[in-house]
């Protein structure tokens, strides 16, 4: 079920009309919740909630098995991330993997046809499968660790896991800041409704005025077989698409943390103004930060982060975002993606441009920002590109430096309006942040009915969220 | 003392007055905004076509200027009682996808299943295919919307509104009809036809382009290359062997156009018949004097509608050969 369609705004709404009677009563919230929770995710095809279900029950089983066996917990620990991971392994790797070893082989002379052979229901991939498996293994990781009690109540687990709002594109919530909150009936007041609704309109406004009208120019520039030569194309359209993924995505992250708001919960900030950032490093607090802190907190220190030698801790952080690059998708796009960010990330380290930058008075910080830009934009070309010769070929048109401008226009100025629409909506509410500016209602409901109308009548033509594939 | 945003309810406020203006909005929106004229809205007319069910005698396939150029309404006027249906798409090539997507159209039960393919430099060079695309991947919930009138209906009050319709709209405001921006005319019938035209028209604009191309292109060996060539043929064979009744068809352009097509891709009339005849088609030779292109590469609703009386002419001639009448 999508967010931006009508059966949600029907299940959203039935939802939270029976929401203040199931929420008082302990064992009636739980089952609401993850029946809910289930008929939404349900809804889009009834035979993978049997891996969502099979993936939590692993993980349940496995915490309760780490406290019955505390001897057994690195048995129980192995079973989990074999569960998961080969989950993962099966539904989203298993054409990367096949793929390769066919040319491995091939290249050792063997002529073997894996890829073909591949059962016609591994290719399928189930709608947010890294984020539940991510979320669900954090669990059992955090229990492994000693740092979470894990819970008895299978319902308990399973709303943990499944919980609508976040359940196919995050924000990937920890069972130790949830979990405890879920406990709570979840109240609301006046001052919360309005934050979750100011979260849900941005997020839908973001999603289905930005987003959606910006994708159909970026996809034809990607899609259209004749190569446009020039430099200033190439740096529009992948400005669009930078500003298509930030809106789709910090979009969907700002409606998830609405809804929940509206239940009475709370999800933490997941985008931050990312390409407001003076530092890679800093780009990386502020994107997607509920996955950079998972792959943080269970990935990076506990190769050592930072506290090792220098060189380590190079080598960590590029196995960090070489894997998370994977975790995005399963082609080498991804992976150049991330080793770019790791690289960039290196000469970050190495060379500290950031504080060269900051010393020179004035313009300094956008100095900083505006190399952050060039560097993600490049990586964005990765991401995006159908494969890496397409993406070599944008990134050397992109610093070519051909100023023709007889590429073809259809499309670009209703995406150049829309873009700058993005960029001022951004800058707006950065202002409102910096300034801290108190609510106003007499300016705040009417910019609210008109981001509702704008959401209804300037909608672009896209349908599903970009973070659905990963 | 309460802080002043908690004496009212601002959530409650924002909702109802969003609710309250959606009516006025709606139709503000259908009568500024809408073709009015257009019997379907043209996300409805995409999405009728592409998800049409498996019940028609005649497919035709092509681009633009086949979703523009023939009415199959009209066509049933000399082939009546056979169900027709122009899966013509913007932009689209003869691909797999589209062989593919016509041939689910054709009803099991036709008695002679017939296709009518446009065939032109544009659709034997590679595209995305973007819009068919984007049609075939509609989610259910759009797909019951625009299939239902009634729900078409709403659903085109809350129409979004494109940019290029507002400028439109303020410059015709500003300008006059006259002097304002030249009005483009679309109708979106079931049939899966698009009647279009400029009003008023500008052709020199539309032709200044061709015209200044013309003396650029090319030696023969030079022409652009049409890859798709092999798989028609290859694809008209198939179809011939399955008994289904396969024509081919250059819908007609400006000579401006023409010409330059012709000089820059590999494409010869003359040949490409032969060779699609020999592959078991029949090829419809067509006379463009006479038809009228409003921007020089789309048939005019007037000459579309007439093209299309001659095209099934020819196809009701072969079809009565073939049963002996």
């Amino acid at each position: 079920m999508l967010f931006n369609s009508l059966t949600f705004l029907v299940f959203a709404g039935l939802f939270f009309l029976l929401w203040p009677l199931c929420r008082r009563k302990s064992n009636l919230r739980w089952f609401y919740l993850t029946a809910a929770s289930f008929l939404f995710y349900g809804w889009w095809d009834w035979r993978f909630l049997f891996l969502i279900v099979g993936s939590g029950l692993l993980d349940y089983a496995a915490s309760l098995g780490m406290v019955a066996y505390p001897r057994a917990r690195g048995a129980f620990m192995a079973l989990s991330l074999f569960g998961n991971i080969g989950s993962l392994a099966i539904f989203k790797y298993s054409g990367f993997i096949a793929e390769n070893l066919d040319q491995l082989f091939s290249m050792a002379g063997l002529h073997t046809s894996l890829q073909a052979n591949i059962p016609g229901f591994m290719l399928i991939l189930p709608v947010g499968i890294s984020f539940y498996t991510f979320q669900s293994m954090s669990y059992t990781l955090d229990v492994y660790r000693g740092e979470l009690k894990p819970t008895r109540n299978i319902l308990h687990f399973m709303a943990y896991l499944s919980l609508f709002p976040q359940l196919v594109a995050g924000p990937i919530v920890r069972a130790r800041d949830f979990l405890p909150q879920l406990c709570s009936p979840g109240t609301t007041d006046e001052r919360g409704r309005w934050e979750g609704m100011q979260l849900i309109a941005h997020g839908f406004f973001k999603k289905m005025v930005i987003a959606d009208n910006l994708g159909p120019v970026v996809d034809s520039a990607f899609g259209f077989p004749v190569f446009s030569e020039s430099t200033v194309y190439w740096w529009f359209i992948i400005t669009a698409f930078a500003f298509q993924i930030y809106c789709d995505f910090s979009g969907y992250s700002d409606i998830a943390r609405g809804l929940a708001k509206w239940m009475g919960y709370r999800f933490e900030v997941n985008f931050n103004h990312p390409y407001n950032a003076t530092s890679l490093s800093g780009f990386w607090s502020r994107w997607h930060i509920s996955l950079s802190t998972w792959f943080r907190d269970y990935v990076y220190i506990p190769l050592g982060g930072s506290r090792v030698s220098r060189m380590r801790s190079h080598v960590n952080m590029w196995i960090t975002m070489l894997v998370s690059g994977l975790w995005h998708g399963a082609s080498w796009t991804f992976v150049v993606w991330g080793a770019l960010h790791a690289g960039f990330m290196s000469l970050e380290r190495v060379i500290k441009w950031p504080q060269w930058c900051r010393r020179i008075p004035r313009v300094g910080s956008w100095m900083a920002t505006g190399i952050v830009i060039v560097q993600v934009w490049v990586a964005w070309v990765f991401f995006r590109a159908d494969s890496l010769s397409q993406a070599v070929r944008i990134v050397r048109q992109m610093f070519d430096f051909n100023l023709d401008m007889s590429f073809r226009k259809a499309g670009l100025l209703t995406a150049a309006i829309y873009l700058a629409i993005g960029m001022l909506r951004e800058v707006y509410c950065r202002f409102r942040e910096v300034r801290e500016l108190r609510s106003r209602p007499w300016l705040d409901i009417p910019v609210m009915v008109g981001m509702i109308l704008a959401c209804i009548f300037l909608r672009g033509p896209g349908e599903a969220f970009i973070y659905f594939q990963f | 003392m309460k802080p002043a945003e908690q004496k009212i309810d601002r959530t409650t406020v924002a909702l109802l007055a969003a609710a309250l203006l959606l009516v006025p909005s709606a139709y503000v929106n259908r009568q500024l905004f809408d073709d009015l004229e257009s019997p379907l809205s043209e996300n409805a007319f995409l999405i009728r076509k592409v998800h049409a069910p498996a019940a028609y005698d005649m497919v035709l396939g092509g681009n633009s200027r086949m979703m523009q150029g023939m009415s199959p309404v009209v066509m049933n006027e000399k082939l009546p009682g056979r169900p027709i249906l122009n899966l013509g798409m913007r932009g689209a090539s003869l691909t797999p996808r589209m062989y593919g997507l016509i041939e689910s159209k054709l009803a099991p039960g036709a008695t002679t299943p017939v296709v009518l393919l446009g065939i032109e430099p544009g659709t034997l060079q590679p595209s995305t295919d973007a819009s068919l695309v984007v049609e075939l991947h509609r989610s259910g919930e759009k797909v019951f919307l625009a299939q239902h009138d009634v729900t078409e209906r709403i659903a085109r009050l809350f129409a979004s509104i494109r940019p290029f319709k507002v400028t439109n709209k303020i410059s015709l405001w500003l300008n006059g009809p006259t002097k304002g921006q030249p009005e483009y005319h679309r109708e979106y019938h079931p049939d899966g036809w698009s009647a279009t035209y400029w009003e008023p028209e500008d052709l020199e604009r539309d032709l200044k382009p061709y015209r200044a191309k013309a003396g650029e292109c090319c030696d023969p060996g030079e022409r652009e290359p049409l890859p798709f060539k092999p798989l028609l043929f290859e694809q008209v064979r198939k179809w011939a062997s399955e008994g289904i009744l396969v024509f081919g068809v250059r819908i007609p352009t400006a000579p401006e156009v023409r010409q330059y097509e012709d000089q820059r891709f590999d494409f010869d009339e003359a040949a490409i018949s032969q060779a699609f005849e020999q592959a078991g088609g029949i090829w419809i030779a067509v006379d463009p004097e006479g038809y009228h292109c409003y921007d020089g590469g789309h048939l005019h609703k007037s000459s579309a509608m007439a093209f299309s009386r001659n095209v099934a002419d020819a196809v009701r001639t072969e079809l009565e050969r073939r049963s002996g009448n």
